[in-house]
């Protein structure tokens, strides 16, 4: 079908040289692939920083490190995971796959994405040169609550450019995804034909443009009552710190989706294809993610059911929490009921999936846990708060992100990628990041709290067996790494279609797409649209 | 063809997010209102007078137990403390209670006390007729000051409410040892003083 319009593009392809393709360039594949590699250097700067937590952790006392460089280890392994890493891959996933999926030449603003990409390794230049500031690096918590956040020192202010950096590049993100969905479609691709991945991208598109400004202005409120006399979070001039907590998590509770949504959304690509089935319960797929978005903006003060609220919101907060759990048992039904009777097959990228749908479950569950107002009480601010938000960040949206690596790397690249080295990834991965997360639960749960270099000696054993944990999952994502590479470089020719299972229009591209695609928009036809 | 469109969406879309930012900030008003309703950060305390309490009126059926907590802000080298200890006292009636503040530096310091009241129900039916967090005050180097704060609770309140806490902060406002809180301008403790 498009073929014809692809050999044609061939013979008229302009090449650019190397600067000119990568640094000014606005193809949407090659941003994608800037987005992907970007991100996959921030997992390593920041999955350094987890070392140096895990390795000071090992064992009782001081050992290697001063408590204030550990704070903010802790604080930016944090900052540097979540928008350096998980929110930057899933926009790398959106610039490659959407156009490609909704049968779009390019993204609809190509000159704003390819700033929206840039404006990152500058905010992140900005906030990793605070760790060679005289005061050091921030070291009062990703969340940044006054007053301790203002006591930081000469950092500071490198932190609020950098979070507004971060946020001028999502938002426009966002909003030329949006453009992109609403406008570019190919003629026949109704909004209930699109994969689920571009449903789950436009819905977390929204929740980026409504909630990254009221973190700018929850940073920017910071940033005057520090410099400028203002008192919005100074008690002595008639603010509240607990204020902040409130707007900034008006804004983090979104956020927390922000970073799942488009995990849901790639497994709920992936694991259609290795079942051999439509995906189960499209249409409740689309209204379940679309409830949870609207509902994150309704449960913000559950992290903060301990700050002293009036019974009535209390109770509200933990019932809004509870319910979140409803659209999201949704998806996880449907995920099963897609493999349910299905002709499964598990390559690495359904591995990756599966152990995703399993693992997030439980991070799931410690979430309800932890949304129960009497019990967060015990829970707030230990061990077990963070053993819940790895699951759901790391065996959840990480793993997500490799199950999508591993599906779409052969389109990409028009390589297969080594699968046993593929599947060493993904058991020592999955392996180990039990190890390291799930003796969490226990330390929070014995009274371990969090973002403290030392412990009482009780807490030795499961921190030294989580410390083991830590440093395998840590370097076999060096595995991760040489897969990637390998298959770039060369390998098995990966055909059109790539999984047997696999159907979109993404799919009736050649293996690797040619730099322009869609110049003709493709006819969409069932057989090519989602199910 | 929609690549225009597109241009036309985005700049419409990139409303919401600048309306967004100023969301954030509507918050604050929000929030002091929400405080005003709820009673929240002390916010429900009025200042009155000895005369407007009606002696008849006092709730003899009833004891409320009242604490007095004292804190300082950061290195604020001052010596705080409340010389009153736990007391009962009855809904309706007019209530004394002492505190002592001391400078133990060698500089002359100003300093503001900012009050809390827990639970934060209990601030509605919380009124004032004297307080020195009204006032900022002024201490010579190694002065030693004696405050006392009158205060009664409303015969209204309700009847689950068992025991009030009432907490003060003493925050400096000094100009003169030239630290952040000193940037702060008198209008805006004017404003604070305000909403007390």
């Amino acid at each position: 079908m498009s073929e014809a319009a692809i050999h044609h593009d061939d013979h008229h392809e302009h090449h650019p040289g190397f600067i000119q393709r990568w640094f000014f360039g606005t193809n949407h594949k090659d941003i994608g692939t800037l987005y992907l590699l970007f991100s996959l250097v921030m997992f390593f700067i920041g999955g350094a920083m987890a070392m140096v937590i895990r390795l000071e952790l090992f064992q009782p006392g001081l050992q290697f490190v001063d408590p204030q460089f550990f704070n903010s280890m802790t604080t930016m392994h944090a900052l540097v995971m979540i928008f350096g890493v998980v929110m930057p891959a899933a926009v790398g996933f959106a610039n490659w796959m959407i156009p490609m999926m909704i049968g779009a030449p390019d993204m609809a603003l190509p000159r704003l994405n390819n700033w929206s990409f840039w404006i990152l390794p500058f905010a992140f230049t900005l906030l990793l040169v605070t760790l060679f500031l005289p005061g050091g690096g921030p070291a009062g918590g990703w969340t940044m609550y006054p007053p301790l956040m203002l006591q930081t020192g000469d950092a500071f202010p490198f932190v609020i450019f950098a979070v507004h950096f971060l946020g001028f590049s999502s938002v426009m993100g966002a909003i030329n995804i949006i453009a992109t969905v609403f406008n570019m479609r190919a003629p026949g691709m109704t909004f209930m034909k699109l994969p689920l991945f571009v449903w789950a991208w436009i819905i977390t598109a929204f929740l980026l443009i409504a909630s990254i400004p009221v973190l700018a202005g929850a940073v920017t409120m910071l940033l005057t009552d520090k410099y400028f006399g203002t008192s919005f979070f100074d008690a002595a001039g008639g603010g509240d710190p607990v204020m902040f907590q409130h707007i900034f998590w008006f804004f983090g509770h979104p956020e927390v989706y922000i970073l799942i949504l488009p995990a849901f959304g790639i497994v709920s690509q992936v694991i259609p294809t290795f079942s051999r089935k439509p995906l189960f319960g499209y249409e409740s797929m689309v209204y379940a993610t679309a409830a949870i978005a609207f509902m994150s903006f309704f449960v913000w003060a559950h992290h903060m059911f301990t700050v002293g609220m009036p019974l009535a919101g209390e109770l509200f907060f933990m019932y809004a929490t509870m319910s979140i759990a409803v659209p999201t048992g949704v998806k996880i039904f449907n995920w099963l009921a897609t493999m349910w009777r299905g002709s499964l097959t598990f390559e690495t990228p359904m591995l990756f999936a599966v152990a995703f749908v399993l693992l997030f479950s439980i991070g799931g569950f410690s979430g309800l846990m932890l949304g129960i107002t009497p019990a967060d009480f015990q829970y707030h601010d230990t061990y077990f708060v963070v053993a819940h938000f790895h699951y759901v960040l790391v065996t959840g949206a990480v793993f997500a992100l490799f199950a999508g690596a591993y599906y779409w790397l052969p389109k990409w690249t028009g390589h297969m990628y080594n699968e046993t080295l593929g599947k060493w990834h993904f058991w020592l991965s999955t392996i180990s990041v039990n190890v390291l997360f799930f003796p969490q639960h226990f330390l929070g749960l014995a009274g371990m709290p969090r973002r403290i270099p030392d412990y009482a000696v009780q807490f030795t054993e499961w921190n030294m067996v989580s410390s083991i944990g830590g440093f395998v999952f840590g370097l076999s994502q060096l595995l991760f790494v040489v897969v990637v590479i390998q298959c770039i470089r060369g390998g098995a020719k990966a055909t059109n279609q790539v999984w047997e299972g696999a159907h979109g229009l993404e799919w009736t591209l050649p293996s690797p797409p040619p730099a322009h695609t869609f110049t003709t928009p493709p006819k969409v036809t069932d057989s090519v649209a989602h199910s | 063809m929609s690549a225009n469109q597109g241009k036309k969406m985005a700049l419409k879309l990139a409303l919401i997010p600048v309306a967004m930012f100023g969301f954030g900030y509507a918050l604050v008003p929000l929030y002091d209102v929400f405080c005003d309703l709820t009673g929240l950060g002390g916010r429900g305390v009025q200042q009155t007078t000895a005369d407007q309490i009606d002696p008849a009126g006092v709730d003899r059926s009833r004891q409320i137990k009242m604490e007095y907590l004292t804190s300082t802000n950061g290195d604020l080298p001052w010596a705080f403390k409340s010389l009153t200890g736990t007391t009962r006292i009855h809904p309706g009636a007019l209530n004394e209670a002492h505190f002592v503040v001391e400078n133990t530096s060698d500089e002359t310091i100003v300093g503001r006390a900012i009050y809390n009241v827990s639970p934060a129900e209990a601030s509605i039916y919380l009124s004032k007729t004297e307080c020195f967090c009204y006032t900022e005050q002024t201490l010579e180097p190694g002065e030693k000051l004696e405050m006392p704060m009158r205060f009664v609770i409303d015969t209204e309140l309700p009847r689950k409410i068992k025991g009030v806490t009432l907490s003060y902060t003493f925050f400096e406002t000094s100009d003169s040892r030239g630290d952040k809180a000193a940037k702060k301008t008198d209008d805006e403790h004017a404003e604070a003083g305000s909403r007390s």
